[in-house]
């Protein structure tokens, strides 16, 4: 067995998981309209902590591993059979715009996450893409469900950059307004920013608090489009039916799914067909995007958090933003916060490069 | 109009990168999009960024882009009537 | 479990090896090394122009093993697994972005490029295969990565065959080490000594 906890999250809303939780649950947001954030001094709704590029990544993603290893027998844990898993899709890349090419590669990134850890043997940086987060906790349990690793910590971070935001402008991909995801008047994304850490162990005594069970995930591509999602949701529905049937799990055992949700047309009906497809149309699920906006590398591990604390206080965190069914597939998207006893949660993201995940949590 | 044809046709090729097609293979009136030049939906928005940067026209709304994009016909009519 | 090292193949300082072989009748000026084996292996995929140097070099990777493999001409859908790694990922397409995005004018046809996975991406559409995917930035000599994943993933059930592969573009530099990884009884073991062999073959 796998088991999983010590979740944190470091957002605009806070940093704790606790906190972001709370904030979530009173329907608070991390979204604000900053002047001059677009490539062409737009104002736009970003999900930001300090100011554009004050992010701060490296030190939040220490703070955030630091926070999560707060909440584990550290004694235990420490061994040479504990791997650290970064997640990112830019790591430090502000730093491209100094012309210091080289500092920007994601392996000096990590290499700086690594100098506050000299006791960690190894660590791995994935980056694929808005899957990475959730690739990164599937393998973190491939790890230590196949004898290879004891215990992994996971940890994802983005910055908010004009890099991104320039880029995502020249697709039309950015909402004007807070993002709407599944809503039928949904107009794009939002970015934001953000870092968090859990860890997974094949012990369940490192944990001080309650843990809970990874069921493992898996990965499909869309072998499709490189940005366009595919129109039957080829990549997502076969991610979704190999972790089902991995985890000996039936859709109708999901309590809830916390879907990737970016709130752009194609991608959400993209989703809608999936989730159809699998036969989870009625599952309750929410996008946090509307929330904290689209956070990359660091959305699978932030919303992987969430899902841990929704079953810890058996509480389902509303889907910001959608007010009308706007899907070709009708799925139930929460419009309220709600209570319920939730022990099976399906985690689901989708990315550039057709890539999709899947992960299963249990209590 | 003959020689907005022309360059268009040239610089559709430079800028999407269709190097095995030469001018002369893509037909005034054509379908740029569908099997033709086998064009996507990020070439679509790089044909955008194209009239931005070489006539300095802005087209807010990609979906726009269906119309403007049908043939190089169409496009160098959608410069004609909207260059300064 | 009998892992094999099936099918491999290197390209490195514009010299392109195929297990273990120089290709046949393949030269290059270096300056387009891409381009050249492109054409010299017949692969007729337009959207190859498009894509940036890390995709392309991925791509080439796949088609140079598929020439001598019948057991990837002929994959399941479902079946492979892939696990790359590279040192330097996208930053090439990275600056060149930056490049645009402080003339205020980015490309979408580049900024779609500013992730590293996509290599996998396109080697997925181009060849149809849907199945389990995974992009590491790591140094190339850690071999031992990618062992542990792709036999992970065939430990784990999650794939049949693995494609590994290291890869890096930048700066004009190509440099790529990949191979077939699948259960059998022909080929070298899948282990760490016998890997480093065969990619260090000159």
């Amino acid at each position: 067995m796998v088991y999983i906890g010590a979740e944190n999250i470091i957002s605009p809303l806070g940093d704790s998981a606790e906190a972001n939780f709370e904030a979530l649950a009173q329907y608070k947001t991390g979204l604000k309209l900053v002047e001059n954030a677009g490539n062409r001094n737009e104002a736009l709704y970003i999900s930001i902590m300090n100011d554009l590029e004050g992010f701060g990544i490296v030190k939040q993603t220490v703070n955030s591993i630091k926070a999560s290893l707060q909440s584990i027998e550290f004694d235990q844990l420490k061994s040479e059979r504990t791997i650290l898993i970064l997640s990112t899709t830019k790591g430090e890349i502000e730093l491209l715009r100094n012309e210091e090419s080289e500092a920007a590669a994601l392996g000096k990134f990590k290499d700086q996450i690594v100098q506050h850890f000299p006791w960690i043997s190894e660590t791995l940086l994935i980056s694929n893409a808005c899957i990475s987060g959730v690739l990164a906790i599937a393998t973190a349990h491939d790890l230590i469900h196949s004898g290879q690793a004891d215990h992994v910590i996971v940890a994802g971070a983005d910055m908010l950059s004009e890099f991104t935001l320039a880029g995502f402008q020249s697709f039309f991909a950015i909402s004007d307004e807070p993002c709407k995801p599944f809503d039928k008047n949904r107009k794009g994304i939002n970015l934001g920013e953000g870092a968090a850490s859990l860890i997974l162990s094949r012990s369940k005594s490192i944990f001080k608090s309650q843990c809970f069970k990874s069921l493992g995930g898996s990965s499909a591509n869309d072998a499709n489009h490189i940005s366009g999602p595919s129109r039957t949701g080829e990549g997502l529905y076969r991610t979704i039916k190999k972790t089902l049937l991995r985890a000996n799990i039936k859709p109708e055992e999901i309590d809830f799914l916390s879907a990737h949700g970016t709130g752009t047309a194609y991608n959400d009906e993209m989703e809608s067909i999936a989730f159809d497809r699998i036969g989870l149309v009625s599952t309750p699920l929410h996008s946090l995007k509307g929330s904290l906006g689209h956070t990359f590398g660091a959305a699978g591990v932030i919303e992987a958090a969430i899902c841990l604390q929704s079953m810890r206080n058996n509480t389902m965190i509303a889907s910001a933003g959608f007010e009308k069914q706007g899907t070709s597939r009708s799925i139930n998207v929460l419009q309220k916060t709600e209570q319920k006893e939730l022990n099976t949660i399906l985690k689901t993201a989708s990315g550039f490069g057709g890539c999709n995940a899947s992960i299963i949590f249990q209590k | 109009m003959e020689e907005l044809v022309s360059n268009l046709k040239s610089q559709i090729i430079e800028c999407l990168n269709l190097e095995d097609v030469k001018p002369e293979d893509i037909g005034t009136s054509d379908p740029l999009f569908g099997d033709g030049l086998g064009l996507d939906s990020i070439d679509a928005l790089e044909l955008i960024v194209l009239l931005d940067q070489e006539y300095g026209i802005a087209v807010a709304d990609p979906e726009k882009g269906k119309e403007i994009f049908e043939s190089v016909e169409s496009l160098a009519n959608y410069i004609t009537a909207n260059r300064a | 479990m009998n892992l094999k090292i099936r099918t491999y193949c290197n390209i490195e300082n514009g010299v392109v090896t195929l297990n273990g072989e120089n290709l046949d009748g393949f030269e290059s000026n270096q300056n387009d090394l891409l381009k050249d084996l492109y054409v010299h292996l017949k692969v007729d995929y337009p959207k190859f122009y498009k894509m940036d140097n890390l995709s392309k070099l991925g791509l080439l990777g796949v088609e140079l093993l598929k020439s001598v493999s019948t057991s990837l001409a002929q994959m399941g859908e479902d079946d492979l697994g892939i696990v790359l790694q590279t040192k330097y990922g996208c930053l090439e397409t990275d600056i060149n972005h930056q490049a645009r995005v402080d003339e205020k004018s980015p490309s979408p046809a580049i900024f779609v490029y500013t992730l590293s996975n996509i290599v996998i991406g396109e080697i997925s559409i181009k060849n149809k295969w849907f199945g389990e995917s995974i992009l590491f930035i790591e140094e190339p000599r850690k071999l031992d990565n990618l062992i542990r994943h792709a036999t992970g993933l065939i430990l784990n059930n999650k794939a049949k065959t693995c494609l590994i592969g290291c890869l890096d573009s930048y700066q004009n530099q190509h440099s790529l080490k990949m191979a077939i990884i699948e259960t059998g009884n022909d080929g070298p073991a899948f282990s760490l000594e016998n890997l480093a062999d065969i990619f260090d073959k000159k």
